[in-house]
């Protein structure tokens, strides 16, 4: 995850390395920056990932789907008890989720992979419940890899070796946080958007769909989703869509898809940072734009 | 510090129902093709209704969790660059985008600071609440004291 370059002077490493738009302190490279860059907002925040792939259709029945994923689901069993469960199920596609909260959907043209947490309220004797969390809290840097690679094993199973034309890649990141705990830049985005009314807003409910770069071979947009009700009890939904589409749908192999999906999460990731920070929101910077 | 909000209550207070079932948390589900029509960016609301906003309890749990593993060289680097960008402020030539990512790098360490110290925070800010509770319940027996003697009198 994430593209090192080190500014290298007179053959000797330079104090600082770049990672993204940011110059980091070169002793970064032997740490998490290499592996798995610097904590995102993300994980100080509990964001949670789905990664999910959209290619040219190809129907097959749900029962299908299912045959397919048996060598990955007979996995998902703890002695006689089955760590899955089928959530959905109908002609043409299947929901599948793990006890730990990974979730499977495919259908004739999408492959998704999300985390959610999952809790279980467990009797004890002489007492009330108490809560127990089935799945891991570890930081969204590290549940985005370990998503992808689900995606990826689920994919090429159902796929059964077969190139596909891969036409969206999506990464995804969902955090639910009070307005005064989020990033500056959400803030700040929110506070703009209420200026006409000179206060923070109540309820609210905004779904952006903006483009962000564009090469020949692909086109890079975000669905920006934001909402919080009065029932909420001040905590705002967010949910960042980064999408990468091919206007040409790409032929992929399945051992390509890995690089495929680790690229598009690199650029996610930085796009996140990006907003976060919040310099596409400023007021000043935007009127010396304009 | 950033103080911690009242409004997501500790992972104790979740409300236990469905006993022994296992509860998924928020109904999120942006990318997964229920409807294959759809685009990807479909909205669905949370659903609370079961298990109220455990989301946000478990959330801010799991968000200390990983703000607290934070290498040390990283929290360092990020006190560095803060003390590179306050420098800069306090000679007044910080740009606009310096002085936003100076905001991030603030909020940054809030976070690192929160999942250190949070928790013991939360539960003193839970003992002066009760502590001002008990002042306010005194302050109006005083005033009663004071109003019943004045009519003796």
């Amino acid at each position: 995850m994430g593209q090192f370059v080190r500014r290298e002077t007179r053959g000797r490493p330079a104090p600082f390395a770049r990672m993204g738009q940011h110059w980091y302190p070169s002793f970064f490279r032997y740490s998490k920056l290499l592996t798995g860059g610097p904590l995102s907002w993300c994980d100080k925040l509990a964001s949670t990932p789905s990664v999910g792939l959209k290619f040219d259709y190809h129907y097959v029945s749900g029962g299908s789907i299912l045959t397919a994923l048996a060598p990955l689901v007979n996995k998902w069993v703890d002695g006689d008890k089955q760590l899955f469960s089928i959530d959905h199920q109908d002609s043409l596609s299947i929901i599948l989720t793990t006890e730990n909260g990974f979730r499977y959907t495919f259908d004739s043209s999408k492959a998704v992979v999300e985390f959610k947490h999952r809790l279980k309220a467990k009797a004890v004797s002489a007492g009330p419940p108490v809560l127990e969390m089935l799945s891991h809290a570890l930081p969204f840097t590290k549940l985005l890899p370990e998503v992808s690679r689900r995606l990826v094993e689920a994919t090429s199973l159902v796929a059964q070796k077969k190139a596909r034309s891969l036409q969206r890649v999506g990464v995804i990141s969902t955090t639910i946080v009070t307005e005064d705990e989020a990033p500056p830049g959400i803030r700040r985005f929110l506070e703009y958007v209420g200026r006409p009314w000179k206060a923070s807003l109540d309820d609210y409910n905004l779904r952006l769909i903006a483009p962000i770069s564009q090469t020949s071979k692909w086109t890079d947009q975000c669905i920006h989703q934001m909402w919080k009700t009065e029932e909420s009890e001040g905590l705002c939904t967010l949910i960042f869509d980064w999408q990468r589409v091919f206007p040409t749908p790409k032929s992929v192999s399945m051992e390509s898809l890995k690089e495929t999906i680790d690229s598009a999460a690199d650029s996610a990731l930085e796009y996140f940072e990006d907003l976060a920070e919040g310099n596409r929101f400023d007021v000043q910077l935007l009127s010396k734009t304009a | 510090m950033s103080s911690s909000s009242p409004r997501q209550r500790s992972y104790s207070d979740v409300d236990t129902s469905a006993i022994d079932a296992p509860v998924e948390i928020g109904e999120i589900s942006d990318a997964a093709p229920k409807n294959p029509a759809s685009s990807s960016g479909r909205l669905e609301f949370p659903d609370y209704g079961k298990i109220s906003d455990s989301w946000a309890q478990t959330a801010k749990l799991a968000g200390r969790i990983n703000a607290a593993s934070v290498s040390q060289q990283e929290h360092e680097a990020l006190l560095r660059e803060r003390q590179l960008l306050l420098d800069k402020k306090l000679a007044g030539d910080i740009s606009r985008k310096e002085s936003n990512r100076l905001e991030y790098v603030r909020w940054s360490l809030d976070r690192i600071e929160d999942a250190k110290h949070g928790g013991i925070m939360d539960y003193l800010e839970g003992h002066v609440v009760k502590y001002e509770e008990v002042l306010q319940s005194l302050q109006a027996l005083h005033a009663d004291l004071e109003r019943y003697s004045r009519r003796r009198k």
